[in-house]
């Protein structure tokens, strides 16, 4: 598995950059340095992924998303197969990033899982609302939690059917 | 000539009876006119000249004989007042309506009062030749009404005011659970996670004890982890608005009794359900004192080879219906009871039954919001009945 994390960052460097051909699997979008490595962690142990970008808040999801600022080489038909959405970001929030993508014809098939800690009503509801694809609230528990990253690996990587992202 | 003299005394002395009789009458018809604070008066329109009784002259504050013209009369009347008396006066005189005015007025000492004002029609033809009627002093019915308004706005101010407090309250209480299930949270999953790493990629390399310690670190995280879902949902339940509608108590118990389908492998439990009267509740809320009452009855009688369990209502002379979880569990002493329904109030060790202490916390919570009262009777070890009444005047719906 091959992580490229983006600019300032306190995790661990697991292996020397990527060259940009290779397709991004995952765009993973986390501001909190230990949520990040667990569920790095998370997704070692479930085996999932080649190539994970991390994304440290939400502009520079946007970047990434959009081809922008650092990721202005990036060509935008060159959708992430999963994103993997924090909601509590700093700059641009979850929600907005989630608006953002889902608004933009270019951009609004990519599957979006918002994974948080928040449980209230009313995240959950704005995020249908936007249209998720699937809400998936943190568990304090390791275990359940990698269990989690491992199920929905399996779910949105290998058992669902995306539209091709080239017509 | 006797006859005639006789027949004098007669009429003399019946003249005399009338006027007693006539001197009764008005001293009463005086007397009521006090008491009632009603005088009376009579105009003839043609000439002018105006009689009043002695309470009219009193409520005006002038001496009786006073010479009261009709302009005069209007005088008492302050502003809009007096406008008003004259256009009842002139419709009463020149198209013989009646009227019936509570108007302000000021006597002639400059006492301020109110009058309640009556005025008949007398007609010769149909020319309105007298006019009749009555004045009374309603002075205290009017500050007695204006006292009661004033403390009407008084209590409305104070009903707003508080409103804004609660609605202020409960802001701030949704402001600060929403941080809990975000913020606490994140930490928790950083010292369960990393306990784990630990034990996984080095627990080989580690002692009996230090594995041990990691895993106690896991399981404080845990357990921390749940006691604030609780906490949130506690506090959420004291702040959703309660909607009731009629429910089945009985097809929910077994509903929810569906849901615990996993503690019930394994085990024998006699479960029994009575049918139960309907009642009016909010179904989520509902829900969630059966679920509580319920799965409590199962886990305290985990010890016992055969669980008995029977959940149903008693109907008492006046009507009312209590619900009650019987079980045939581990019970409680009595001498604790009043612990039984505090948040994080536990009345078995921890390492005995696991819990976290709120779900009784949450049951009282729930039927005191429905304005009803839950209790419980048990022996140790013999088991632990929980009844609760919902409210008699259930609170309206969506409130």
């Amino acid at each position: 598995m091959s992580v490229r994390p983006s600019t300032s960052s306190s995790v661990p460097n697991l292996l020397p950059p990527m060259s940009d051909s290779q397709p991004v699997e995952i765009l993973l979008v986390e501001d909190n340095p230990q949520d990040l490595e667990l569920t790095l962690r998370a997704l070692k142990k479930a085996n999932f992924a080649n190539h994970i970008e991390v994304a440290r808040d939400g502009a520079e999801a946007i970047d990434f998303v959009f081809c922008q600022g650092i990721h202005a080489k990036r060509a935008i038909e060159d959708v992430p197969r999963v994103v993997l959405l924090d909601l509590k970001l700093p700059k641009i929030d979850g929600l907005e990033v989630l608006q953002r993508i889902k608004s933009d014809p270019r951009t609004r098939r990519i599957p979006v899982v918002v994974l948080t800690s928040s449980c209230e009503q009313r995240d959950i509801v704005e995020s249908y609302n936007l249209g998720v694809n699937s809400y998936i609230v943190k568990p304090v528990n390791f275990e359940r939690f990698a269990s989690a990253v491992h199920d929905l690996g399996l779910y949105w990587l290998l058992l669902n059917q995306g539209p091709s992202s080239h017509t | 000539m006797l006859a005639s003299i006789g027949r004098q005394v007669g009429l003399f002395s019946e003249r005399k009876r009338a006027e007693d009789e006539v001197r009764v009458q008005e001293h009463l018809l005086r007397e009521t006119g006090m008491i009632a604070h009603v005088g009376g008066w009579d105009l003839d329109v043609l000439t002018g000249h105006g009689r009043l009784t002695d309470e009219v002259y009193r409520i005006h504050e002038l001496d009786q004989d006073t010479d009261m013209s009709g302009e005069m009369g209007l005088s008492f009347y302050p502003g809009a007042a007096r406008a008003a008396v004259e256009a009842a006066l002139a419709k009463a005189i020149n198209e013989g309506i009646p009227y019936d005015l509570e108007l302000p007025f000021v006597s002639a000492k400059g006492t301020r009062r109110w009058v309640r004002t009556i005025g008949h029609p007398a007609f010769k033809g149909d020319r309105v030749v007298r006019l009749r009627g009555s004045l009374q002093d309603i002075t205290e019915r009017k500050n007695a009404e204006e006292a009661i308004r004033q403390l009407n706005a008084q209590l409305e101010q104070r009903v707003a005011e508080r409103t804004t407090e609660l609605q202020e309250a409960n802001k701030e209480l949704e402001a600060f659970s929403y941080s809990v299930s975000h913020d606490l949270r994140a930490p928790l999953r950083a010292v369960d996670g990393f306990s784990e790493a630990l034990a996984d990629d080095f627990g080989a390399q580690l002692p009996e004890d230090a594995r041990r310690y990691l895993k106690l670190i896991r399981d404080g995280a845990q357990r921390m982890g749940e006691l604030i879902d609780d906490l949130l949902t506690f506090a959420r339940l004291s702040r959703q608005s309660l909607s009731t509608r009629p429910v089945d108590p009985t097809a929910m118990v077994r509903d929810v009794l569906a849901l615990m389908q996993d503690e019930l492998r394994n085990r024998l439990v006699d479960f029994r359900i009575d049918e139960m009267p309907i009642a009016q509740a909010d179904i989520a809320l509902f829900r969630q004192v059966w679920i509580n009452l319920v799965s409590n009855a199962l886990k305290y009688t985990r010890r016992r080879e055969s669980a008995a369990i029977h959940v149903g209502s008693l109907l008492d002379a006046s009507g009312k219906v209590t619900y009650f979880v019987r079980d045939n569990g581990t019970g409680f002493d009595m001498a604790y009871a009043h612990k039984l329904f505090g948040v994080f109030q536990r009345l078995h060790r921890a390492e005995e039954f696991e819990g976290t202490g709120v779900g009784l916390a949450i049951v009282q919570r729930v039927i005191h919001r429905h304005g009803g009262h839950v209790w419980a009777e048990a022996q140790p070890n013999v088991g632990a009945t929980f009844y609760f009444q919902l409210g008699s005047q259930p609170p309206p719906p969506h409130e």
